[in-house]
This record gives structure tokens, sequence and C-alpha cells, in this order.
């Protein structure tokens, strides 16, 4: 049957086949899971189980069985393919949907060609289910790519033989391929990781060959099963609501009241040891958003020396955009979805100038420069709660006939200055002096105050000592506490700015939070509660500066492993500010509102990485009038992202990509050739030179420990054989032969050949010709012994002993 | 250390359409996930193509000698491989193209895991499908990655001849007795009926259910095989094996076809008279010089004929040609055992002229009707059609028997 000859055969061929099932049922789940129909998908997953189990059925071993069932699911696959096709379901949906039912066509044989092309639809699956990013995409790669392995390497010897011959037979699975397996394996994972990491991982200005949808789940977890189900009614429901079911805010239900939380503005904070964060692990809300800031709840400009406050002054400041100010300026886009009530402030980056919400009207709303809120009158909206913000973060190049007008508030400079008067102590001053000292600029100041904090000072939640009454927060945490939480290194930040001459203020909120790579979101938790400090910079508008130690601020890209490689963001938002970083000053590529030309926006396109120049051409134009700029602005957006055809930004994606990792291969070799020829490098390679003189030595050591442990062994023996000489002939006979073993594989001359034991002896005549006469008298005494009925007494004992005793000194004589 | 320059295998060739595939993919979509595909199968195919690279080096293949074979039957190709590095070998596959096994001539065998310095001999054990003298020469060995994704291959050069001769059964017994006695003549002297003379005739190999007392002990621990004697009988001196060669009249199938039968029977013919006392002249045509003629006692040209009948190839003589040309060997009281192809009227008058003259003719015809390419059409035309036997006049007798598919010995015995 399936042209096996024997029981080993098919026992192996039924085990290829279970994983082949498996490795199918995986590679469905890779393409369809939270993408297909839900129930199309549960029902060909669970399908893998009975078809591995089919070809054990002697029923199932006919061969009019087998073919009925191989035209089944194709007639199967082309009727849903049908019925799919008439819902008006996006194309290449439906076709993988039916690939995967009419796949399994190939399942209910043993034959290699069948599960070849089980295997095909398998990695055509697994290539199409790459394109649309979902966390169980990549938990299911590493097993994908294991069970891969594994099938290959037991079916390793069909694929070296031809298809014609006859199954050559199950050789792999031997000890001794393991050791050739795992080490390929590990150079498979290295090489993987190296071009992972050449490789571009977003492109946020092309749909590629398919608009993939970011927007999907894509997990395991149970809960969002549902969520799948629910997608695939909304889409048919008229009403087209969307409802978030099984989802319960942690706290409270949806129709309570908000919990009281320590971040409420008008309670303000103090600095009293309680600590700035919750410490919880929930999620908060997440956020779509191309830049990475701060999430800004509630700002305090008036400090008392222990507490901070919102002052009735900036509460009552508008920001009135127009266009004059608003050229000044990056639109960063947000969108929120809030799953936990942590207070009525609808977070954003600041300074929000735009909000919207989907299903709550902005009546409702506080909005504020420096914030957003749930207003007292409206309802608490449902959850998930998503809204829509627009903020505004100053250019970074702005000329200077222009910077000035980043400061648009009624309050002055010196509103942000003020200190309590006889509460700052004069070691304060001169600390906040001697960190200024010789700072170029007001920025570089703002830099060497932040960057002494959070490099003098260690973070903890939970403060040795708290605040005395009578002392100062600031002084209190540098000279006494040496350390404290987010809120002290914020306070001291700002009162050190102050000092400097530098206005500031003090801003809680949460910071940044986890990018997932998969769905392009940041993820804010309840641990990444923060407070930081805003520095109003001249010429760059209120920047943030974070001074705690950065260890403290977690800020992770999942998933875990694949997230370190991937990294859109890098440090750079640590380092710089994250607003004056890279990633955020070039959103005003995209997001133009100047009336420009042609050649100014190829030059703009061209030089996306050289942002400053660019920036700076941009600003050489004089905008013109509303409708002239409208009209600019949307031909701008039609050329840049309007194109109808997929094909044109499709190939600009792929061209610019190319070049994108054309160029981190260069750059990775430079980096390699620097490290090659620097102090590391030369010591890496002086190492690995070293190492194989090492371990020629060290093998010579153990071949010489090995040595001396069968020398002693044969000696052992020798002792054993003559005290058995006499009481025991046949265990002298055997001791004697396992000594001349012994010593023959210790002289170098062992039975490699798994020769007869007599043409073994006899092969020995090419050493000497008395080695192999002595060697095969013992030989022949214990096959006498061993396979004849004749009994050995103390004649052939001595004879033995005697024999072998003279092939230790033959053998001692010739060195060995 | 040699190193063999890879090709990707069947799976590999997809996997690197796949790895282009998704790379592509991913320089167009490019998103987290489409880059671990793609970094993935890049990934699995440098990885195996550095293992697959030294996959070979390190080993030899040598030749263990063998014996020759017959259709129909297996033979032993043992070959010796030998692990000559310092570390142990995957599994490898040795292959040689070997045209009388199989239609696409390559036949595969795996050689598992060696140690250090370790040898293994690999008995292939191959069935021989075609008949004939083959010189084998080249012997690949066939090493890869660990997961078959890249394979190497090494030569070696390694000669040998050998021969497959036709296939043929042991037949326990043929009736070379003649029917018409009183044609009988040996030098004059009409011989007597088998058993029943007193004269011993001659040595003959010892037979299944002759007689213990018959054997001859010195002639058998002489030849170290058993022989028994012979008396005078009623048998044949003279066996004549006429083999029809004529290419126009060979079936379609290139391995089971009329021709291959008639050459079988005369190799199973030839083997069963080996171990009888007679001569043997064994007549057949052939593509160069005109005919082959070979002629002995049954024990000596046995082998000759085999060897010959290995390698006979179709021409173009005719049954009634190769009677002609070699009229004068069929003598009175000799047996002629014509294997033919065709059935042509001056073919059967010849016979019949031979046939009065007092050669027995036993005369079997393989038209290659009964011998399709297409195996369904070969089970309905099989099974017995005596056309019957025809009478020159009452004396003459020529018994013709057209069969196929059935036993060679029931045939043989259908013809006695």
């Amino acid at each position: 049957m399936y042209g096996l000859s024997s029981r080993p055969e098919y026992a192996r061929a039924i085990l290829l086949h279970m994983l082949y099932c498996l490795m199918y049922s995986l590679s469905i789940m890779a393409a369809l899971w939270f993408h297909g129909d839900p129930v199309v998908t549960l029902v060909a997953v669970s399908l893998a189980l009975p078809v591995a189990l089919l070809p054990l059925l002697k029923f199932f071993r006919r061969e009019i069985t087998r073919s009925t069932m191989q035209i089944v699911f194709p007639v199967a696959a082309g009727a849903w393919l049908i019925h799919r096709f008439s819902e008006r379901i996006p194309s290449d949906r439906f076709l993988i949907e039916s690939l995967a039912l009419a796949g399994y066509a190939f399942g209910f044989t043993l034959y290699k060609k069948d599960r070849g092309f089980f295997m095909l639809v398998c990695a055509v699956m697994l290539v199409y289910g790459g394109v649309y990013p979902r966390g169980i995409f990549i938990m299911l790669m590493p097993f994908m790519a294991l069970l891969g392995a594994m099938i290959f390497y037991l079916s390793r010897t069909d694929a070296l033989s031809r298809w014609s011959q006859e199954n050559p037979g199950n050789i792999g699975g031997s000890r001794y391929s393991w050791c050739y397996l795992l080490p390929q394996l590990l150079l498979m994972f290295v090489f993987t990781v190296g071009l992972y990491a050449l490789l571009p991982g977003e492109d946020a200005t092309s749909h590629g060959f398919v608009a993939s949808d970011f927007t999907s789940k894509g997990n395991l977890d149970p809960s969002g099963l549902s969520d799948w189900f629910e997608t695939s009614r909304v889409i048919s429901d008229p009403t087209g609501r969307r409802q978030a079911s099984g989802q319960n805010p942690s706290a409270v239900s949806e129709h309570s009241q908000m919990p009281v939380s320590a971040l409420t503005a008008e309670k303000g904070f103090s600095l009293d040891g309680s600590g700035s964060s919750t410490p919880g692990d929930e999620l908060v809300f997440k956020v779509r958003c191309d830049s990475k800031l701060y999430w800004l709840a509630a700002l305090y400009d008036e400090y008392n020396g222990d507490s901070w406050k919102t002052s009735g002054e900036i509460k009552g400041q508008v920001f009135e955009s127009s266009w004059d100010t608003q050229k000044l300026y990056i639109f960063i886009r947000q969108e929120f979805e809030i799953r936990k009530w942590m207070s009525k402030s609808l977070f954003c980056a600041f300074m929000p100038s735009f909000c919207t919400a989907n299903n709550y009207p902005f009546k409702f709303m506080d909005q504020s420069f420096h914030g957003i809120r749930l207003g007292d009158k409206g309802f608490v909206p449902n959850l998930p709660f998503i809204y829509h913000v627009v903020s505004l973060v100053p250019f970074s190049g702005l000329p200077a006939t222009d910077s000035g007008q980043l400061w648009w508030e009624s309050l002055d400079r010196g509103h942000y200055l003020k200190l309590p008067e006889g509460r700052i102590s004069s070691r304060l001053h001169d600390k906040a002096a001697e960190v200024t000292a010789g700072a170029a600029s007001d920025m570089d100041k703002a830099v060497r105050i932040r960057d002494y904090l959070r490099s003098s000072f260690s973070y903890t939640l939970t403060p040795e000592k708290r605040l005395p009454p009578d002392a100062e927060g600031a002084d209190f945490m540098i000279f006494e506490l040496r350390s404290g939480h987010c809120e002290y290194f914020a306070c001291a930040m700002a009162v050190l700015a102050r000092l400097a001459g530098l206005p500031s203020r003090v801003a809680t909120g949460f910071s940044p939070g986890n990018f997932n790579l998969i769905s392009r979101e940041f993820e804010v938790y309840e641990y990444h509660a923060h407070a930081w400090t805003q520095i109003f910079i001249e010429g760059k508008g209120w920047l943030t500066f974070d001074a705690t130690p950065q260890s403290a601020v977690p800020s992770r890209t999942t998933p875990r492993g694949i997230g370190m490689l991937k990294d859109p963001f890098g440090d750079e938002w640590r380092i710089r500010t994250p607003e004056t970083a890279q990633r955020t000053q070039r959103q005003a590529s995209l997001y133009l509102t100047r009336s420009l030309d042609n050649n100014l926006l190829e030059h703009v396109r061209n030089s996306q990485n050289n942002h400053s120049s660019a920036m700076d051409s941009l600003l050489t134009k004089i905008p013109a009038d509303g409708l002239e700029l409208k009209n600019t602005v949307l031909g701008i957006r039609e050329k840049m992202l309007g194109d109808k055809s997929a094909l044109g930004p499709a190939v600009n994606s792929f061209k610019r990509n190319m070049k994108a990792f054309f160029a981190a291969i260069t750059s990775a070799l430079k980096r390699l050739f620097r490290f090659l020829t620097g102090m590391e490098g030369v010591a890496l390679l002086l190492a690995a030179a070293a190492a194989y003189p090492v371990y020629i030595i060290a093998r010579s050591f153990a071949d010489a420990a090995r040595r001396t442990v069968s020398r002693r062994r044969c000696e052992n023996l020798f002792d054993d054989a003559i005290s058995h000489l006499k009481s025991s002939p046949e265990e002298c006979v055997k001791v004697c032969y396992s000594a001349i073993r012994n010593m023959l594989e210790l002289a170098g001359y062992p039975n490699s050949r798994k020769m007869e034991l007599f043409d073994y002896g006899a092969s020995l005549s090419k050493v000497s010709m008395q080695l192999s006469k002595n060697t095969l008298a013992v030989f022949h005494i214990y096959s006498r012994m061993s396979y004849s009925t004749s009994n050995i007494d103390t004649t052939d004992s001595e004879e033995a002993l005697q024999r072998a005793l003279l092939v230790r000194s033959e053998l001692d004589n010739t060195g060995k | 250390m040699r190193l063999f320059i890879p090709a990707p295998t069947a799976r590999g060739w997809i996997l690197v359409f796949l790895a282009l595939a998704s790379f592509a993919v991913t320089m167009v979509n490019a998103n987290p996930s489409t880059a671990l595909v793609a970094a993935l199968f890049a990934g699995a195919l440098g990885a195996s193509f550095i293992f697959a690279v030294t996959s070979v080096s390190g080993l030899r293949v040598f030749r263990e000698p063998s014996d020759d074979g017959c259709c129909g039957s297996r033979m032993a190709l043992p070959l010796l491989v030998r692990n000559i590095a310092w570390r142990p070998r995957q599994s490898v596959i040795v292959r040689e193209r070997m045209p009388f096994v199989s239609q696409d001539a390559y036949t595969d065998f795996a050689v598992g895991p060696l140690a250090a310095n370790e040898e293994r001999r690999v008995e292939r054990s191959v069935p021989l499908h075609r008949r004939g003298t083959y010189m084998l020469n080249e012997v690949w060995l066939v090493g890869g990655d660990s997961m078959g994704i890249f394979k190497a291959s090494r030569k070696f050069e390694l000669p040998t001849e050998l021969v497959i001769y036709p296939a043929s059964v042991r037949i326990s017994q043929i009736p070379l007795d003649l029917r018409d006695h009183s044609r009988v003549f040996h030098n004059g002297r009409p011989l007597g009926v088998s058993g029943q003379g007193q004269e011993i005739f001659g040595l003959r190999d010892y037979r299944t259910g002759d007689p213990f007392r018959l054997i001859h002990w010195k002639a058998s621990a002489r030849r170290r095989k058993i022989v028994t004697k012979e008396f005078e009988a009623n048998a044949v001196s003279s066996i004549v094996i006429l083999l029809d060669s004529e290419a126009r009249a060979v079936g379609e199938d290139a391995l089971d076809n009329n021709f291959e039968f008639i050459i079988s029977l005369a190799a199973t013919l030839a083997g069963h008279l080996a171990g009888v006392y007679c001569n043997i002249t064994f007549i057949s045509g052939s593509c160069g010089d005109g005919g082959m003629y070979l002629s002995g006692t049954a024990y000596s040209v046995c082998r000759r004929i085999q060897r010959e009948l290995a390698d006979i190839n179709a021409c173009g003589t005719c049954v009634a040609d190769l009677l002609e040309a070699n009229y004068h060997v069929f003598q009175p009281g000799s047996l002629l055992y014509c294997l033919s192809m065709t059935c042509s009227d001056r073919e059967s008058r010849m016979l019949g002229e031979l046939a009065d003259r007092g050669v027995e003719v036993r005369s079997i015809y393989a038209p290659k009707r009964l011998f399709p390419s297409d195996a369904e059409a070969r089970l309905k035309a099989g099974g017995l059609d005596t056309e019957g036997s025809f009478f020159l006049d009452n004396t003459n007798l020529v018994s013709r028997v057209v069969f196929s598919g059935m036993d060679m010995e029931d045939a043989l015995a259908c013809t006695g």
C-alpha cells in the first residue's frame, strides 16, 4: 500500500503525515486567524486531526474511499468560493479560504508527491499570512519553523533521491545526524535574525500589493475570539454599531461614576512620598500615532515648595490658531482608544489643537491648550472610547524671525520662573549654576540639568524618608534623599530650570508606553503613569524634559525579541526630546500646510532624511491665500497618496525599500569592518585564533588522560586475570580477551572495520607476526570457550594469560 | 578538504522561489511579519547551503565483487562506503545508472550515518528487467544538508562489466523422446527405450526423482556434484534450437514482448539441456555477420548460448532463411525446437520437409499480437490457443503451440 514495503517505512510515513497535518493546521491559523471567516477557519483547523488519523483506518485504505475524499474537498472549496464571491468579500480572502479547504485533498494519501503539494500550500498560506500582520502570526512562526525543519529532516533522504525511485528508507533520526541538524538550526537562526534586522520594517506611504489592515488583533486570547465573530456579524448589521462585548472596565461598570484618581488636576500632586504611579498592569489606553510623545493629562505651574498646582491664570489661557501661528507647527494626529477610565482627562500630546470623538458630542468636552477633559455635564461614554486629537508640535528649525511667535501665551515667561520666596536654598542655587556652567544655549542648559538628574540619582517608588514639613522638595531630593520617584525628578528638574532662567512647569500623564509592531499602536498601561517637566526653549517652544532615570521609564517594542530588532523609534526620543526627534519633525512633509510647487515637493520627497534643509527650503516660500493653499494641499496629497492604482505607490515603495535594504547592508558591513579593525574586533579575532591551539592542547590532554585511564584499566584487568587463573579459568580467559582488546585499542589498532574476530587478529600481522599469533591464540581460546561445548581448564587459562602478557610486552616495546 | 558546490533539491527550488517572493512582498508591503517570513526562508537557504558544501567530502566508495544475474531475478551489487574524515557523517545516497533495472536508469540507495573512520557495506539488491552486457562506470554519492534543501554530488569512477542473462525457469522435465520410435537412429543403430537398456549412455546431472541406485558416486566426487547414469534410451542425441530474430515480428513493449519470450524459452531449454547428455546446436540470426551458430555438447555450449542470448538483438533474418541456410544441420533423429514469431507458408513447408526427413519438429509460435504493450489488452489476449497440428502425411507431425502468458514448462510439455 502506498508503495511502502516494510513496517518501519509505514510507521515513518504515518509520523510524517501527522506532522504535515499539524503544519497545515498551523499555516491555516497563520493565514486566516482573525482574518478569514471564523467558522471556516475553525473548521479547517480542526479538520487536521481527523485527516491525520484517517490513513490509520482500514476502510480508508481503499482506493475508492480516498479518491472520494479527494474530490469532496475541492468541491466544497469551490462552493465556498462561489458563496463568498457573492458576498463581495475581498478576493484574496476568499481565495485563500478556498485554498485552505482544497489543500486537504492532498492530505489523504501517504504518497511523496501529494505531501509535496500539501507542503506547498502550507508555504503559500504562510507567505500570505505575513502580509497581514497579526500577533498570532508572530507567535506561530517559531513553531512552524521548527516543525518544518523536523519534517524536512525526517524526509531528507526522500528529497535527496529521485522521485521515481523506491523509498530508500528512513535513515534519519540516528544519533549521528543530530550533530548536524542542531548547528544548522542555530546557523539558520543567526541568518534569520541578521537578515531580519536589515530588512525594512515599515512603510507608511504605500499600500503595497494589498492594503494591509493593521487594526486586526489576531491573538489566541479567548476573549478576542468573540471580537472576531462579532466583526463578522457587525459587517452584516445594518446599524453598523460596534460594541466590545465582554470587556468591562477593571474598576467600574460602564455606567457607574468615575473612580477617584490621584492624578486629578484639581487636586494637584504633592511630594509626600506616596508615589505617583498606580502600580498596576492593566491596559489604560492605546494610541495610534506616528510619533513617540508623552501623553499629557494635566499641567502644573505653581510651586509652593512642597507641591505643584495649576494656577487659575494658566487655566484661562486659550490658544487661538491662525494661519500665522499654524505655520510654525507640525500637526500630529493621534487616535486614542480608552480601555480603562483613570480620570476624566482625555490624554493627548501637547499641545492639543483639535479633538473629536465618534459617539461623544464635543460640547461635553472641556478643551484647553493643555488638555482635554470630559465635562461635568456630559455622560460617561462606553468603553472602549475612541477619540481623535490633532496636536501641534513646533518646528525645531524655525528661523529667528518666526521663532518668537512660539510664545503665544498671555502669561509672560516670568510666570514660569517664579519660585517660592525663602524656600529655595542657596545650595540649590549653587547647584543650578554649577550644572549649567558653560552651557552654550538654553537647550544645552536644559539638557545638562536633565542629564545631571538622570545620572546622579536613583529611582524608587518608596523613598526612605518622607518630605519634612518645612523642607523644600527639590532641595530635599537632591541633597538628602538622593533618590525618588518621577514626581521628585520632575519637580527637581522644574526648580533647577527656573533657577537657571528657563521657563518650566510640571506635567503629568503617561509616558509613551509600549509600541506594538504588529498593530502599530502604543499600548499604555497603568505602570506608564508618569510626571515630567516642560521647559520653554526659545525657537523650539515647550519641550518635554524627562529627568527620571530612563531605566525607570519602561517603553518596550513588542513582540519581544522581534521588537528589539525593529524598533522604529530607537532611543532618540530619550536622548533628544520627543518633540525634536527626527521622526516627529519629519511629519512635516506629510502634513504640509504651505503652498509648494512641484519642484520643491520633489526636493522634500527626496530629502526626507535631511529634513532640516527641506524645512529651510519650505520656509522660503510665501504662503498663499486660503483657497490657493487648499487647492495646493489637495493637489499635493493627491500626488503623494492619492494614486488610484496600487502599482505606482507599490513600485515606488519597492524602490525605496530596496535602497533602504542595500543601505542597511552597507551600513552593517561598515560597522562590521569598524568593529573588526577596532580593539574589540582584534581581541575577538585573536581569541578565535587562539581557540584552535587551545582546543588542540585540550584534546591532547584529554587523550592523554583517557590513555592513562585505559592503561590503568588494563593493569587492573591483568591483576584480575591472575587472581582468577586457577580458581576460575573461564573468567581468566574472558579477562585476558578484554585486556587484549583494550590494549590493542589503546595502541591504535582497534577493530574499526568491524571485522570478524580471526580476521581482525590476522590483520595484525601487518604490525607484527608475533603479535598476530599471540592475539589469535587468545581469540581462539575465547571462541572455543564462547561457542563450543568443550571446557576451559587451567592450561587454557595459563596459555591465555601468557599470550596476553606477551602482547603487552610487544606493544610496550613498540612504544604504544 | 574538497568542497562541492551544492544545488537545490526540488524542495530547495520551491524554497528559493518562496524566499524571492516573500522578499519582493517585503520590499512592497514592509511590515515585521513579511520581513520575518522573508528572513526565515533566506536564513534556511543560507544555512543549508553552507552545510551542504562539505556533506560529501571525506567519503570514499569502492565496488565489491558481484556475480552476473538473470532477468526476472534480483542481483546484489554491493558497494563499500568509507568515511575517512575525523567527524561523523550524515546519511548519503549512492546513485548509479543501471539501465537493466528501470526506465529512467538511475537507482538510489541510502547509506546510514557513518562514524569517523567507519566503513559500511551497502548491499544493493536490484531487480533485473533487461538482459544484456552492461558496462557500469560511475557511482554518484549524493549528500546534502540536514533538511535536504541543497544536495551535493560526487562522482566515483568504478568500472565493471555485468552480464544479465535472459530469464529462464528451472524445468523438472522436458519430454525428449521422439514420437516415431522407428525413426530414431544412432550411428545406424536403433536406440532402445529409456530405462530398459543395459548400456550406459552417459552421465548427466542429478534430477529430483532419480533413483539413488543410478547415482555415479565416483564421478560425483570428482565433479563435486551429483551425477547419475544415463542408460540407452529412446533419447534424442541431437537437439537444435532455432531462434527467430526477425525485427519486423517483434512486439511493441520494450521489456515484455514476444522476442524476449522466445529468448527466455531458448535460455530455459539450454539451461535444462545442460544437464542432459546430448548435443545442442543453436541457430539464430544476428545483425552483423549473417548468422549465429553454436554447436557442442549441451554442457559445454550452454554457457556460450546463454551469453549470446544475453546480447542478441532482433535483425532482418526470418525463420525460413535460417532454415534454408542451415539445412544440413537438421539430421534425421534429431529434435528441432523452432522458436518463431511468424508463421509463413514457406516456413511451414520447410518444417514439413524436415519432418519428412525424420527430424522431429517442435514449433513454438509467439506472435506479437499476443504480446500487446497494454497490460489490459494482454490479459484479454492470454490463454492457450492451440492451432492444432497439421499433417503433411500421416507420418509427419509438426506440433505447433501458440500461447502467451502460460507456464514455460507446460508450454514445452505441450509440444511433446
